[in-house]
């Protein structure tokens, strides 16, 4: 692989020639269940043809014109169609092509729309410890990731992080719902201690992503969160990166929640992965305070709104919403949790939660006291490691949702056109890895 | 359908009001197909592509259908694996290619999906080679005023481009800028030949200001783009930064997010003035628009010590080298190889600047500049003074409405003299245009230059 540069340089990465539906081929035939959606990326398979036509249709036509110029078929069809999936009063839809874009857009979007009311002292925004948000330095400044930020330190923003919503090692050590949601009302605090003035919005994962996989927070959370928003004239983020388009078994995560984000960003499922896609879709407010105002955006990018890989979102969203995917997600979502959960029967599992297909499996020294495992025995590698050798593929979590270092769990983030089969599949390579990984971990 | 506020429905048929445009207030034509050099709206109407994809993208031209055919394969095969543990063999092949036409000593690409994307990762692996070496207050990125970037947080702070930066100055971090190469509108007042180079020694200046050990990189594109309109620096400019970035021990970053893989008529554009940079951004034309897709290219160096250290790399995005964008770069690779398209982009760029100087008998044209196939117009109201129009005129707009209704597509831009005055057009038409293709470029240019002066008011005029 001499010229290539891979993200974990000791380690011998085998290589991928084929996909089909749920399973992926490397190049000595070995098939894998792919149970990651290529980190929740792939949610209606691997090589669906559907998409390959529409992509080819598109590439001969016109695959890249410049947003500045041109507005494009592709694009505008794909806007109509997502604001169908939207929340009400969510219609507008601004095109891009990741996920850190399209957290960094909404970022910009939040500062612009209070300068244009003349407030211009509000630019900062509020997150989450144990969040991701994306890797660029403006989203890296919203991110509560310790292990990724460590570097990068002297670039990232003065941006204030608020508790999250983990009731299983809930920060104030209590029990819900006796807490009176306790970690909802820190975002009050956050704002009264750093002054509204200076806050533009708040952001978070309605369902914890790839930092603490599947965490989800209760009922009364968002509609907290909501309040107090409105309360000091701060905006609400919802980054629906992993969770938008279906992930969770609805189109977004937020609406579980019955509770409408002032914008929310977007991108994996929006393309399944065959082409880089995000949006950042906001609301009425947001849009007739900018359009009425200045009427102009900064934001773009060069493939903003880009022909080709809008074709893409398009002809995924008609698959998912023709195959009832979106349900799909909800039901085997609800079935896979089921069964994860009789796994807590082994004593190292501690944790297992999530929503739809966004779940994830936590791991402990001792299922009572909830003690982590020491960070060197190296769990969650060893998990990860022994449901490879069976072909099946998770995502192991990041190490760090305790406090930063410590922590063990794998994410589980399937496409949505999983079935029982897979799942039986799934659960028994998760089963055998924690037998092997008990027995090592005994014997070291 | 009911249309939202200042959103007007500029196509019948077509409802815009669910898109957010950048310009909330102009009427988007939709465009259609592309062919060749040329793009075609919803109405019929042919427009030729005159700054690749309106910036700097379009390299081997529209509808080629050798790309949409390998894109749609590729998508049929593997679209999208997961990065974090297989490799896919279009990201090694393309990684290879790389290797073989970037400069000496430069073998390691890591692949990305746009420019933001590459200048950002550019800037963490330099911090995370420095880290490593222990020198852990080196963070400082120098770049150049009227240097575009990129337009996430990082690449913004390292940029110099007022008018992008101006709502967002709170959320920007820590950056120097020094003057650019521009010897039309010189920061010293000095006249290239006599100068001293004094805008290159700006940076030793700057560095030993700020510190050397808090300075981890200097950044600059070797063609301005964006926010100058294809401004190339003079021959000494690249060789006296490589040695102010040797001597004070500060990493050297290339912007080629447009200038790589051919638009300026050698593969990079740094290979015009023999400099080996520490590190190379590139996007755009690599893919050439058919999908997002950006690479770091690093010096060996660095990847010796990253290794050496156990140390992954911080950085990257969801599509890292995902499988669809790299075969699509493969093949715009191998079509620019196959068709010598670097060659023909290198002869028709100096007809394209040959006939862009004859526009200089216009009152309004006040510098031609470019390289291969990036030329550059810059407006002035006065010749001898160089004044520039006044900013609530909008020459460039005014400019680039004219010539895109003559069939012509430009980039305007403005910022050209101090960050908010002055205007300027990119031109940057795909490389596989022809002699024909490039007079009729230049005439139609001619045409809308003419008829933006016919209009001005005599107050303007002179």
């Amino acid at each position: 692989m001499g010229a290539q540069v891979v993200r974990d340089f000791q380690k011998k990465y085998p290589v991928m020639v084929r996909g089909k539906g749920v399973y992926l081929y490397d190049q000595a035939g070995r098939e894998y269940l792919d149970a990651v959606g290529g980190i929740s990326v792939v949610c209606i398979g691997h090589g669906v043809p559907e998409v390959v036509d529409a992509m080819r249709q598109q590439a001969e036509k016109v695959a890249f014109v410049h947003g500045g110029s041109f507005a494009n078929e592709a694009a505008i069809a794909l806007c109509e169609e997502l604001a169908t999936w939207s929340p009400a009063g969510m219609p507008h839809v601004l095109l891009l092509s990741g996920g850190s874009e399209a957290t960094e857009t909404a970022m910009k979007l939040a500062h612009q729309y209070h300068l244009e009311r003349g407030k211009e002292g509000k630019y900062r925004i509020i997150s989450r410890w144990i969040s991701y948000h994306g890797n660029t330095i403006g989203a890296l400044s919203m991110s509560g990731r310790t292990a990724w930020r460590r570097e990068f330190m002297p670039y990232l923003q003065n941006f204030p992080k608020i508790q999250p919503p983990y009731c299983y090692r809930c920060p104030y050590g209590k029990t819900y719902p006796g807490c009176g949601i306790a970690c909802a009302d820190d975002l009050e605090r956050t704002i009264t201690l750093e002054g509204a003035e200076s806050i533009a919005a708040f952001i978070a994962e309605p369902v914890i992503g790839t930092s603490a996989a599947g965490v989800t927070p209760p009922p009364e959370y968002y509609p907290r969160i909501r309040e107090i928003c409105d309360k000091h004239d701060i905006l609400f983020i919802a980054d629906e990166v992993i969770t938008g388009v279906g992930r969770t078994g609805k189109k977004f995560a937020i609406e579980h929640w019955n509770v409408i984000p002032d914008m929310i960003t977007t991108a994996k499922a929006l393309s399944s992965g065959y082409a880089p896609l995000a949006a950042v879709i906001l609301h009425d407010k947001v849009f007739n305070v900018i359009a009425k105002g200045s009427g102009h955006m900064t934001q773009g990018f060069t493939y903003s709104g880009h022909p080709l890989c809008s074709a893409v979102g398009l002809a995924v969203l008609k698959y998912i919403k023709e195959h009832k995917l979106v349900e799909n997600a909800a039901r085997i979502g609800k079935l896979l949790l089921d069964r994860l959960g009789e796994l807590k029967r082994y004593p190292i599992v501690g944790d297992v939660r999530g929503t739809g297909l966004i779940l994830g499996v936590e791991f402990v020294a001792d299922q009572a006291s909830k003690r982590p495992l020491p960070p060197e025995a190296g769990v969650t590698r060893r998990i990860v490691s022994a449901m490879y050798d069976q072909g099946v593929m998770v995502v192991p979590g990041m190490g760090g949702m305790i406090d930063g270092v410590a922590g063990d769990h794998i994410q589980i983030s399937p496409p949505y056109v999983f079935s029982e089969a897979n799942v039986d599949q799934l659960v028994k390579a998760l089963e055998n890895a924690i037998q092997i990984v008990m027995r090592d971990v005994a014997h070291s | 359908m009911e249309l939202d506020g200042t959103m007007k429905q500029a196509v019948v048929g077509w409802d815009l009001s669910r898109v957010v445009f950048r310009d909330l207030e102009r009427d988007y034509p939709v465009v259609e197909r592309g062919e060749g050099i040329y793009l075609y709206d919803t109405k019929g109407r042919k427009y030729i592509d005159g700054s690749g994809g309106s910036s700097v993208v379009t390299s081997i031209g529209h509808g080629n259908k050798r790309v949409a055919g390998a894109m749609a394969e590729q998508a049929g095969t593997i679209a999208f694996s997961p990065a974090h543990c297989f490799a896919n063999k279009p990201h090694i092949e393309l990684c290879n290619m790389i290797a073989a036409i970037a400069p000496p000593g430069m073998q390691h690409s890591f692949l990305l999906s746009g420019g933001s994307e590459a200048t950002e990762n550019a800037m963490k692996f330099a911090r995370q080679y420095e880290y490593e070496r222990n020198n852990r207050g080196k963070f400082t990125i120098i770049g150049r005023w009227q240097g575009f970037h990129g337009n996430t947080f990082g690449s913004m702070t390292a940029s110099g481009i007022t008018y992008r930066r101006r709502y967002y100055g709170p959320m920007m971090g820590h950056a120097v800028k020094i003057p650019p190469c521009y010897c039309y509108r010189c920061d010293f007042g000095l006249t290239y030949g006599q100068c001293n180079l004094e805008c290159a020694r700006a940076l030793r200046k700057a560095i030993r200001q700020e510190g050397s050990e808090n300075v981890l990189a200097f950044i600059a594109e070797p063609v301005v783009g964006a926010a100058l309109g294809a401004v190339p620096a003079v021959p000494e400019y690249f060789p006296l930064i490589r040695a102010i970035c040797d001597e004070q021990d500060v990493l050297f970053i290339a912007d080629e997010v447009m200038t790589g893989f051919g638009r300026t008529g050698a593969n990079f554009g740094v290979d015009h003035w023999r400099v080996v940079p520490d590190i190379i951004a590139t996007a755009k034309g690599i893919s050439g628009g058919y999908t997002p897709l950006a690479a770091v290219i690093l010096r060996d160096k660095i990847m010796d010590v990253l290794r050496e250290k156990h140390s992954n790399f911080r950085g990257g995005h969801t599509y890292c080298a995902n499988p669809l964008s790299a075969r699509v770069g493969i093949e715009v690779l191998s079509i620019i190889h196959e068709q010598k398209l670097i060659d023909n982009s290198r002869r028709m760029g100096e007809r394209l600047l040959g006939g862009l100087r004859t526009l200089l008998e216009h009152p309004t044209v006040g510098d031609v500049r470019g390289k291969g196939l990036m030329a550059g117009v810059e407006f002035v109201r006065n010749k001898q003074t160089k004044a520039p129009f006044p900013v609530e005129y909008k020459f460039g707009k005014r400019l680039f409405e004219e010539a895109f209704a003559r069939g012509l597509v430009v980039f305007a831009g403005s910022g050209t003299v101090d960050g908010v005055e002055g205007d300027h057009i990119l031109l940057a038409p795909p490389f596989i245009i022809n002699e024909t293709q490039v007079d009729d470029l230049v005439r139609i240019l001619s045409e809308a230059i003419g008829a933006v002066e016919r209009g001005l008011p005599s107050d303007l005029r002179g």
